[in-house]
């Protein structure tokens, strides 16, 4: 008897250390998006299936930056990674806010975007999102933008992690077209010898209440991170410290919103201005100016 | 001698009859000089969007934007919902934004059998970090209104003036 527990307890050990170290290689593939990056963004339509003769693809995009990834958040389940634009010469540099990135493990809370500046609260159970790691993508203002669920893979020297859910338009769309509403990203980040490429297959969707979703066309998106000397990102880095107080504030705020585990509509501008310029401005430095915009923007 | 008269005969009605044909007015389309002027206010210059609506008050046909970066087109909301589908080109009727206390004038062409049937002309303008305005003036397509003008607006715009070019 004492041998048969022996052995169970042996091989419960050896499982749950497999477990250990395939964690671990998820949070090191996670943590390698980080430093300071050549990144080229490449978006092309490919193929359209709309019926009007009127209608006009998106035309293609392709540019470039070099952008910080700044380490926010390190815990065993949760990693978060804030993105900054850096522009013109390192020395007089012009930083920009850019997307953030949170990696949580076994994550059941999702907010899933549903179009028209809606997203749905949803909630998986344990076994679906067993081993898995949620990202949740937040716009620049730290409001929500896409998130979704999914097994980090290590195979053959690579490492990737793929998913498709709904996401808001794009800037590079929303400011050019209107007619559709939801764009339904195939993302896979795959882990590279010189950084990490965010591979995408994206639909463009028209979603209508009480119909069918249309595919109106299709998107490849192939962003490629290299990595070069941190050196090159100081002034990224350096307007982190300064700024990070400041956004630490409007998450724990966003993160009151969340908590609320309820659908969240939001107005896309108040006085003809988005949420981001309000919080962008010096003017909102305070927790309370900071708490009344961010709730302003949330409907009722 | 003879085939020479005839071929300049030939010659003179053709260019008789060209001569004859440029004067005659294209009665199908009717033009309109538009003077907008905006009120005092400071901020971004303004997006003016002036459209053609139907009886029913549905958008018919873009007829002049002012502002040409359509980085910003989104930001006139209910054109933007009409426009945005299928963006037909905007060749030739646009122009600058408006800023405050400016005069802005365009030229607008208009189908003449839209003219007295019910159809009016809208004028949407917004300005960044500051309103939307989706009726700033409304005027009916009417030769007997635009004799009323200058009609006020409730938004950027002051007044707008409407001069046919009968």
């Amino acid at each position: 008897m004492k041998r048969i527990l022996l052995i169970v307890a042996l091989f419960a050990l050896v499982i749950n250390t497999q477990a250990q170290s395939k964690k671990t290689k998820d949070r090191n593939a996670i943590k390698s998006m980080c430093g300071c990056f050549e990144v080229t963004f490449n978006f092309v339509e490919t193929f359209q299936y709309s019926k009007d003769s009127l209608y006009k693809p998106s035309k293609k995009k392709v540019a470039s930056a070099l952008e910080w990834a700044q380490l926010v958040t390190d815990q065993k389940n949760h990693i978060s990674i804030q993105h900054l634009l850096q522009m013109g010469p390192s020395e007089n540099a012009y930083i920009v806010k850019h997307w953030r990135q949170d990696w949580l493990y076994e994550n059941k809370d999702f907010y899933m975007f549903n179009g028209d500046n809606e997203w749905l609260y949803q909630t998986a159970s344990k076994k679906e999102v067993n081993n898995q790691w949620t990202q949740k993508v937040y716009q620049v203002d730290d409001s929500p933008r896409y998130e979704g669920s999914a097994t980090w893979v290590h195979v053959d020297g690579k490492s990737y992690w793929e998913n498709t859910t709904d996401a808001p338009l794009p800037r590079r769309e929303y400011t050019k077209r209107n007619d559709y509403n939801v764009t339904s990203r195939g993302n896979r980040h795959e882990i590279t010898a010189t950084g990490w490429v965010h591979d995408q297959d994206n639909d463009k969707i028209v979603r209508t209440k009480g119909t069918s979703d249309v595919v109106l066309a299709k998107e490849k998106g192939y962003n490629t991170y290299v990595k070069v000397a941190d050196s090159r990102c100081q002034g990224a880095a350096d307007w982190w410290k300064k700024n990070q107080k400041k956004w630490a504030v409007v998450r724990a705020e966003w993160d009151q919103v969340y908590a609320q585990n309820k659908d969240l509509r939001l107005e896309a501008r108040i006085g003809n201005k988005p949420l981001y310029k309000y919080l962008f401005s010096d003017e909102y430095a305070s927790q309370e100016k900071i708490h009344e915009i961010i709730a302003s923007f949330v409907k009722k | 001698m003879k085939r020479q008269q005839s071929t300049l005969l030939y010659v003179l009605i053709v260019l008789v009859l060209s001569i004859a044909v440029g004067f005659v007015k294209d009665t199908s389309m009717t033009r309109f000089k538009c003077m907008i002027q905006m009120q005092d206010y400071t901020g971004e210059g303004a997006y003016v969007v002036i459209s053609l609506m139907n009886p029913q008050g549905a958008y018919e046909k873009t007829l002049f934007v002012q502002g040409d970066d359509d980085e910003w087109y989104s930001y006139v909301d209910e054109w933007w919902v009409f426009y945005g589908k299928t963006r037909p080109s905007l060749d030739g009727i646009t122009g600058a934004t408006l800023s405050g206390g400016k005069r802005g004038v365009c030229f607008l062409t208009v189908a003449t059998e839209k003219l007295d049937v019910g159809y009016t002309l809208r004028f949407e303008s917004s300005v960044e970090d500051q309103a939307y305005h989706r009726e700033d003036v409304s005027i009916p397509l009417s030769s007997k209104e635009f004799l009323k003008g200058p009609f006020e607006g409730s938004g950027f715009i002051r007044n707008v003036r409407i001069v046919p070019q009968f």
